[in-house]
């Protein structure tokens, strides 16, 4: 019997319920029995107190010896020492690394090289002469092999289930579903990324961080700030957790990689938002699915111990507040928990980590409801398998930027086309509570349901005899507040086959938490005296936010106009000529539940009725339509005349582009306009059309010549859309971050900004027409005129349906 | 006759000349990518130097080559237990022009070319002009490395722009890193679009948060 059995099987017992004294004392004398077993069974391998000699002389070749697990968990002491022996938490069995001098892997399809693991950049792989892995704990060696041998068998146990995955689709006469595996995955390499290089760094110099990045394909484990030897790699759980964002990344693209494209798709594109949360939560449940026996805590040692930054994935974690717990009425809901933090419940905390634990929760508990008799009845690791697939599924879907989302379909599937669908996945459609929560629905009942996945009520050996409950599963999502769509949308979201077919409807019945509301309910704050916006120009915090933006990749170069060092930025609470400036919409939930996933877009969009089509693309000179849902412009206010447009065709205000401004006649427009004074009256223009009256020449628009349509306030690319975690009812953002009161602060996702350009006249009025939407939104994706509240398409993400628009008008001043 | 000769072969001449300029045109090789360096910037005294990017930085951003290696006895086993169900790849092929791959809206615009209008030219001092915008009035102090992946060609909107991808990283103290992909304008250097952005785990990091200067 091995102590890392005995051990593991407490940790189980224990669940982490380290209060109850009966339970202590059991462990306490199961521990002391195990050693007492594992001594005899082994003496010449195991000092007193000094655990295993790990040494070469001790092991095979191709083998050493790892951590099973983080040390608060092996050792089931939450309060143990920093500097505590890792000797003596190594099991005596030696563990298989690799056949090969270096920590090099070879992975599934012969992909020689595939990952390796090292030190640090300055230092390079070390090479074991004798291939044997055996180090003293105390050694850099010793984390590069417990890194290896994690990362490894993470990656086997990823790519053992996608190639079940596919050889059950693409291994048969017929496939049971269009999976979004894509048939040539493993040809080309698209379950690694095309064949790249998965570089670890296990001790990293970065302190209390860890992290992937996809650009460099690299892993990189840091220190705890206190404790310089408490490494990040000791603890399995992280490397779980980071292993999780590469598959997620691998996953996210497969379609990408398998058809070559330049793009990809990511999770998260601003500090906050749904996609980010989404992948932090999964990623969490990556360790859940790697540790053995299955544990729903992550980062015990690393995290948790110090930091105080450990995360649970079930309710009845003992860190939880009271009032959670694994009954349907007892889960962490969304959007309830959105800013729950388990270790400092009161202090609200809008961060993807804290958010995504709604989703590794919900994980979990589809697992264990898998498990149980009653439901599905499998045994653990094939219900693990099972929610692991249903998560690759939903990924190559979302992230696929071909827009077939099958190597089935038909193009336009998802994502709109091969053109847009970045900006899709970024920012018109992007990954949200309800679409990851309405692709988990649909693969749920493709893989599990269709397909009798279940076991034998009383034989959990005999496999694929009877069927998991739609209705017990729709119950479960609802019981999360994740039943936010009304039905599966197996149809997709082509323009040409969107509508056709049938899809399977959600039953409204199932729904008895998930609260959807009408985006009218979101309006600007009626209080009395209440802003419509609040406004930073100051230069310290502006610069340092752009600069901390621009280094992460997550905005695009400010305009050549603007003088890089922001010197006109003077903090007066104005918008003025030379500025960039970031605003925040007061905006208020009048509804009587709590909106999540609040998004107010100011990219281009289907808005504007062009005049000079007959020239050539680009167009320049239009008209804006007032047929957007705000009644906005008046025709008197220079809206464009509707009167003719019936039916209507390309480039009618009535007509929404296809291909997102490609086709003729259509062409997107930016959010902001220009109020235009005329003889005897004003009216609403374009900002080439205002360019053009006071003859500035287009060298000086802020695009430049090439592209005048935003020649005087641009958009900051990037920062073209703002995020609201959540917005309690009856009440603003800040009010809801602040519950207590204070002065509001808002971080860099709350922001818009906006290039101004120095060369505006004072006192010219602008107004940007800011489309916004939250995730429970009742009519938001949904058409309700539609039967069974079928998704809007994809095109029509390109205009003003689905949103609620919000006018912003500012008058600049210098 | 005699001027209907001379115009004859004017005519002749000019449409040669320029078909061949159309040819030498579309077939002028952009692409910049291909002799692409990885290139190390850094702001001394409020200038930007750079320098080659040396191997510990190249290690720290990806850079180094694979080294291909031996296959193991037991992923041997994995590879030969299921065999995938198809071998042929099928990837779709970039049109290119000049030298450089065409991506967006080419549904519109087949021959191209012949009625491109482009809103950008190619500028061989791109990489020098993306490092002053990064680098020059940035606060925290940082190492940038640049390598040029591919040259490509977008149309959007009815104009064609040259394109660069690119790898961009920022080298902080210690090990701290950030790096991503972009689209990068060929000319000005400017940012257009990113990707493949750096995942961080920081424990318990609070954002920057602002203090609005007034309300609107």
């Amino acid at each position: 019997m091995e102590k890392g059995f005995l051990t593991n099987i407490a940790g189980k017992l224990n669940g982490f319920k380290l209060g109850s004294p009966t339970l202590t004392l059991l462990l306490l004398s199961l521990f002391l029995f195990q050693s007492c077993l594992t001594n005899n069974a082994s003496p010449s391998k195991r000092r007193a107190q000094q655990g295993v000699i790990n040494t070469s002389g001790t092991v095979s070749v191709g083998h050493g010896r790892i951590l099973q697990d983080n040390p608060i968990i092996l050792t089931n002491n939450p309060n143990l020492q920093p500097d505590v022996n890792l000797d003596t938490l190594l099991k005596i069995d030696q563990d298989y690394i690799v056949d090969d001098q270096f920590l090099t892997k070879t992975c599934y399809n012969n992909l020689a090289g595939c990952m390796s693991v090292q030190e640090n950049k300055n230092t390079p792989q070390f090479n074991s002469s004798d291939a044997k892995w055996a180090y003293p704990t105390n050694t850099v060696e010793f984390l590069q092999v417990n890194t290896f041998g994690h990362v490894s068998k993470t990656i086997d146990r990823f790519h053992e289930d996608l190639v079940d995955l596919h050889t059950e689709n693409w291994g048969t006469p017929f496939l049971p579903y269009n999976t979004a595996i894509p048939r040539f995955v493993f040809a080309n390499n698209a379950h690694w990324l095309g064949s790249s290089n998965l570089k670890a760094f296990a001790d990293c110099d970065i302190i209390n961080n860890a992290r992937f990045d996809p650009a460099a394909f690299t892993l990189c484990f840091g220190r705890d700030s206190e404790y310089e030897y408490l490494k990040f790699a000791h603890d399995p759980t992280v490397i779980y957790h980071e292993m999780g964002h590469a598959i997620n990344h691998i996953a996210l693209n497969m379609r990408n990689t398998n058809l070559g494209t330049l793009e990809k798709s990511g999770m998260g594109y601003i500090f906050y938002d749904e996609a980010g949360s989404i992948g932090e939560g999964i990623s969490d449940w990556l360790s859940y699915m790697m540790t053995y026996p299955q544990r729903p805590h992550f980062g015990e040692w690393a995290l948790g111990r110090f930091n105080l930054a450990s995360r649970p994935m079930s309710e009845d974690d003992p860190i939880h507040v009271a009032g959670l717990s694994t009954d349907d009425d007892g889960r962490l809901s969304y959007p309830q928990y959105i800013h729950y933090d388990p270790n400092q419940p009161d202090k609200p905390f809008e961060d993807i980590h804290v958010a995504g634990q709604i989703i590794s929760h919900f994980l979990v508990a589809l697992v264990q409801d898998l498990e149980n008799s009653e439901y599905c009845h499998l045994d653990t690791k094939v219900a693990t398998s099972h929610v692991f697939n249903i998560l690759l599924e939903t990924f190559a879907e979302l992230g696929d930027l071909s827009s077939f989302g099958s190597d089935n379909n038909l193009a336009g599937y998802v994502n709109l086309n091969a053109n847009h669908a970045a900006e899709w996945v970024r920012v018109n459609r992007p990954i949200n509570f309800r679409s990851f929560s309405q692709k988990v629905a649909k693969n749920v009942k493709r893989i599990l349901i269709d397909q009798n996945k279940c076991s034998d009520k009383d034989d959990k050996t005999i496999l694929n005899v009877r069927a998991y409950s739609r209705d017990r599963f729709e119950r479960l999502m609802d019981s999360y507040g994740l039943l936010l769509f009304k039905n599966y949308n197996e149809n997709g979201d082509s323009f040409a086959t969107g509508l056709v077919g049938a899809t399977t409807t959600v039953e409204p019945i199932n729904r008895l938490k998930t609260t959807l509301i009408p985006k009218d309910l979101l309006i600007y704050d009626p209080t009395a005296n209440a802003a419509k916006a609040f406004v930073i120009d100051n230069r310290s915090g502006i610069k340092s936010v752009y600069d901390n933006m621009s280094a992460a990749g997550m905005v695009g170069s400010l305009s050549s106009q603007l003088e890089a060092d922001l010197p006109f930025n003077n903090g007066n609470a104005k918008i003025s000529p030379g500025e960039l400036v970031g605003v925040v919409l007061n905006l208020y939930n009048n509804s009587n539940s709590a909106m999540a996933g609040v998004q107010v877009l100011a990219n281009d969009w289907d808005h504007v009725k062009w005049d000079d089509t007959a020239l050539g693309k680009p167009y320049k000179k239009g008209k804006l339509c007032n047929t957007m849902g705000d009644n906005f412009p008046l025709s008197s206010e220079g809206a464009a005349d509707t009167s003719s447009e019936s039916p209507p065709t390309p480039g009618d205000c009535t007509y929404i582009t296809q291909e997102n401004g490609d086709e003729l006649n259509e062409q997107l427009a930016p959010s902001c306009f220009v109020e235009i004074n005329e003889d005897n009256a004003t009216k609403w223009g374009l900002q080439e059309e205002f360019r053009s009256k006071i003859a500035l020449e287009p060298e000086n628009c802020l695009s430049g010549a090439a592209d005048t349509r935003d020649c005087f306030i641009r958009v900051l690319k990037g920062a073209d859309q703002a995020f609201f975690s959540k917005i309690d009812p009856k009440k603003n953002y800040a009010q809801t971050i602040l519950p207590a009161g204070g002065t509001p602060t808002f971080n860099s996702s709350n922001l818009i900004f906006l290039e101004v350009s120095p060369w505006i006249p004072p006192g010219t009025t602008f107004n940007c027409r800011f489309r916004t939407r939250f995730t429970n939104c009742d009519d938001c994706f949904s058409d309700n005129s539609l039967t069974n509240g079928e998704d809007f398409r994809d095109f029509e993400f390109s205009g003003g349906k689905p949103f609620k628009l919000i006018n912003f008008q500012f008058t600049v001043i210098d | 006759m005699k001027h209907l000769k001379k115009i004859l072969f004017s005519f002749l001449f000019l449409a040669a000349a320029v078909l061949t300029g159309l040819y030498l045109k579309s077939h002028k090789n952009t692409n910049l990518a291909e002799d692409d360096q990885w290139t190390t910037y850094s702001k001394v005294d409020s200038k930007i130097v750079q320098r080659p990017t040396t191997e510990k930085e190249l290690e720290k951003v990806g850079g180094l080559k694979k080294k291909p290696l031996k296959q193991q006895a037991d992923q041997k086993k994995l590879a030969q237990k299921r065999v995938p169900a198809a071998l042929a790849p099928k990837k779709p092929k970039f049109k290119k022009f000049q030298g450089r791959k065409v991506i967006g809206d080419l549904s519109h615009y087949e021959e191209l070319g012949s009625t491109l209008k482009f809103r950008n030219e190619v500028d061989e001092d791109w990489k020098n002009k993306l490092s002053e915008k990064l680098l020059k009035h940035r606060a925290r102090e940082a190492k940038l490395v640049i390598k040029g992946k591919d040259s490509v060609i977008r149309i959007r909107n009815g104009m064609a722009r040259y394109l660069e991808v690119v790898q961009i990283s920022f080298l902080f103290q210690g090990d701290e890193s950030s790096s991503y992909s972009a689209y990068v304008d060929s000319s000005t250097g400017e940012v257009i679009q990113t990707w493949d952005r750096t995942i961080q785990d920081r424990v318990r990091k609070r954002p920057i948060r602002l203090v609005p200067d007034g309300t609107l």
